[in-house]
């Protein structure tokens, strides 16, 4: 499966992609003890399977939220989209002391 | 007179006061801790306009310290931003050892705490609890690991992708610590010391003094328990048990925590933004070579332009927050429009992440289990022979609620001997065995979360298998009279007798700096080579590289 998500560059979103997508993300810290422990996508849950969150993305904007945790309160962390079984896709560095959700703003075309 | 060496030190103190005073921001930035982050050359100040994306928790918590919101805030302990609590938990350690052990010439711990540093810590203290001469102490430790990591240009904490993942767990190497002490006192110090000639059994008085900058000892610590170590691999599997076990409760306040944030954020990151004109803003979004006009929200308008600005503000906290406060009350602006009753849903947000973060902490808690170290010393005290001193260092902590560590006992027990055969008496006996020492201590951080301080009971028991030893230079003479003390001897018996030592001090702790000031009393029945009893001053001044890691 090929990485469906572009940075976008204008800043008016977090990333671009092409409606119906099927997006696959993932965390990476330094433990592997950062877990995605619920998830959103446009105010509505999405089930966290294996530590990991996919979805299909919907024409117009796409809200992916995060909710974390993990073993070390300072770990940082790394929020991927798995694009296959060896390539990854970083999305977001980030470090739990800066609160335990992450949120997406993923406008689809 | 042993307070005199509080000198250097308390001017050292003296220079970090007024960090003490720092306050912390009150304008309800704090959370975004700006003055932190510019401190690194590589922040881009910019970063900090993404309050929907990576800074959300920062920013319910600054529209919480609003005044229209303040009546509705009824639990205080959301007012400390996530990071404040967390880093609270580092803060209030209390079994990481950093300086030398209570039998050095300079030392502010009757015990010596089982706790190594991930990387580097270095400690100067200034007075002895059994020694009879005290000084400065400079003490380095550093992680085997961590250090070789560092010199060879490896990442430090290696990450894992995954639970399974074993690249990041430690080796042996992880739990091993070297450390190094040296005198640095400023001027010799002296003292006039008796004892008893091995071969004649003749009485003389020495007047003893110690060189300055000469090397103390060298210490290999190895932490057989190391279950305190968050990164260990043994406190990470007990997590993922207590995760795993606890996944039941975990996923449901994940849920509330997501649509209590999701009812605040989504509805501005999902509101197509107007122009002046009044008609909505759009853009043109390019995937794969396929064009569409897409709206602009109401936030991705704001946060464009909160980026420019942060990006062109001068690199100042002042100006950065000035900045960062003004365009976060346009967003309020926008918000309040949007959201009429965005107070109560600030108010079930703020409730929210108290629960999750309660459920939180609890993981943390597995940290604070039992620690075993043990420790191997070769040490040159001042005016003595050269001794071998093996020990070994137990902590435990009770439970207690709230996430800082409610206090940690400590116990140690070693033993001591001279790296030579010595005599032990003036009828002819030798050994090598010089003492047995005994520890006992609690340590129990203090001021709520921000652990400002800490303060240390404890107490020391060294039983003198052999008389202490005093060595003689070539040429010494008595501190009276400069009688020549006997010709052949090398070294005078010291009256034998049991040392106790009770202390207390309390430790000031710059929160997120890595920096700790311990300042203590001593009382001993008396010291290694004289009788009587003695009460000391101690003081130190600490740098933890771990808390400084922290703090970036």
């Amino acid at each position: 499966m090929a990485c469906q998500l572009q940075p976008d560059t204008s800043g008016f979103a977090d990333f671009v992609t092409t409606t119906g997508a099927t997006v696959q993300v993932g965390v990476a810290s330094a433990s592997g003890t950062v877990q995605i422990t619920g998830a959103t996508l446009n105010g509505t849950p999405a089930a966290v399977t294996a530590g990991t969150v996919t979805f299909t993305t919907a024409a117009g904007r796409n809200l992916l939220n995060l909710a974390l945790m993990g073993s070390d309160p300072q770990e940082d962390y790394t929020v991927n989209e798995l694009c296959d079984a060896t390539t990854t896709n970083p999305m977001a560095n980030g470090n739990l002391e800066d609160g335990p959700t992450r949120g997406f703003r993923i406008d689809a075309i | 007179m042993p307070f005199k060496r509080l000198t250097v030190c308390a001017a050292l103190a003296a220079v970090c006061g007024p960090l003490f005073s720092q306050s912390t921001t009150d304008n309800g930035l704090a959370g975004f801790r700006v003055a932190q982050s510019l401190a690194s050359p590589t922040f881009d100040p910019s970063s900090l306009a993404d309050v929907f994306g990576a800074h959300r928790l920062q920013l319910i918590q600054y529209l919480r310290a609003k005044p229209a919101h303040k009546t509705l805030v009824r639990d205080a302990a959301f007012q400390a931003t996530f990071r404040d609590v967390l880093q609270a938990v580092e803060d209030a350690r209390v079994d990481e050892q950093t300086g030398s052990s209570s039998s050095s010439a300079g030392s502010t711990s009757a015990a010596e705490r089982p706790g190594i540093s991930d990387l580097l810590t270095a400690a100067i203290e200034a007075g002895a609890m059994t020694q009879t001469l005290d000084q400065n102490v400079l003490t380095l430790r550093a992680n085997v690991e961590g250090l070789y990591r560092f010199v060879t240009g490896q990442e430090i904490i290696p990450q894992c992708v995954s639970p399974t993942d074993t690249a990041c767990n430690g080796s042996a190497l992880n739990n091993l610590e070297l450390a190094a002490s040296f005198n640095v006192s400023s001027s010799s110090n002296t003292a006039s010391v008796s004892g008893q000639e091995p071969a004649s059994g003749a009485q003389a008085t020495e007047l003893l003094s110690v060189n300055r900058r000469n090397f103390a000892s060298a210490t290999a610590r190895y932490v057989i328990v190391n279950s305190r170590d968050l990164k260990s691999k043994k406190y990470r599997d007990a997590w993922l048990a207590w995760f795993n076990a606890n996944a039941a409760t975990i996923g449901p306040a994940a849920a509330d925590l997501l649509k209590a944030f999701d009812d605040i954020i989504n509805v501005v990151a999902n509101t197509p933004a107007k122009g002046p004109d009044g008609n909505p803003v759009t853009r043109t979004i390019t995937v794969n070579g396929q064009s569409s006009t897409s709206p602009v929200m109401v936030y991705d308008q704001w946060l464009v332009t909160t980026r420019a600005d942060l990006k062109a503000a001068a690199r100042t906290t002042d100006a950065i927050e000035t900045v960062l406060k003004q365009r976060l009350d346009v967003l309020e602006t926008s918000m309040r429009t949007l959201i009429p009753d965005l107070d109560t849903k600030l108010e079930l947000a703020g409730n929210a992440y108290m629960r999750y973060f309660n459920l939180t902490r609890q993981g943390y808690e597995l940290g604070n289990m039992p620690m075993l170290t043990a420790s191997f010393t070769y040490a040159e005290p001042s005016a003595q022979p050269k001794l071998l001193i093996s020990k070994i260092a137990f902590a435990w902590s009770p439970k207690g609620k709230g996430t800082v560590n409610p206090g940690t006992v400590t116990l140690n027990g070693g033993v001591s001997m001279y790296t030579k055969v010595q005599p032990t008496d003036t009828a002819g006996k030798t050994s090598r065995w010089r003492s047995a020492d005994f520890a006992l201590q609690f340590d129990r951080p203090m001021g709520g979360t921000s652990a400002p301080a800490a303060i240390t009971l404890g107490s020391y028991i060294q039983y003198q298998v052999s008389p202490g030893l005093i060595d003689i230079p070539a040429g010494s003479v008595t501190p009276t009279g400069n009688v020549p003390l006997p010709g052949n001897a090398t070294v005078l018996l010291a009256p034998k007798g049991t040392i106790a030592v009770a202390h207390a001090s309390i430790t000031l702790h710059i929160p997120k700096s890595g920096i700790r000031i311990p300042i203590g009393i001593s009382w001993s029945n008396r010291t290694e080579l004289v009788k009587g009893s003695e009460v000391r001053g101690h003081i130190g001044f600490n740098i933890d590289t771990d808390s400084l890691a922290l703090a970036k």
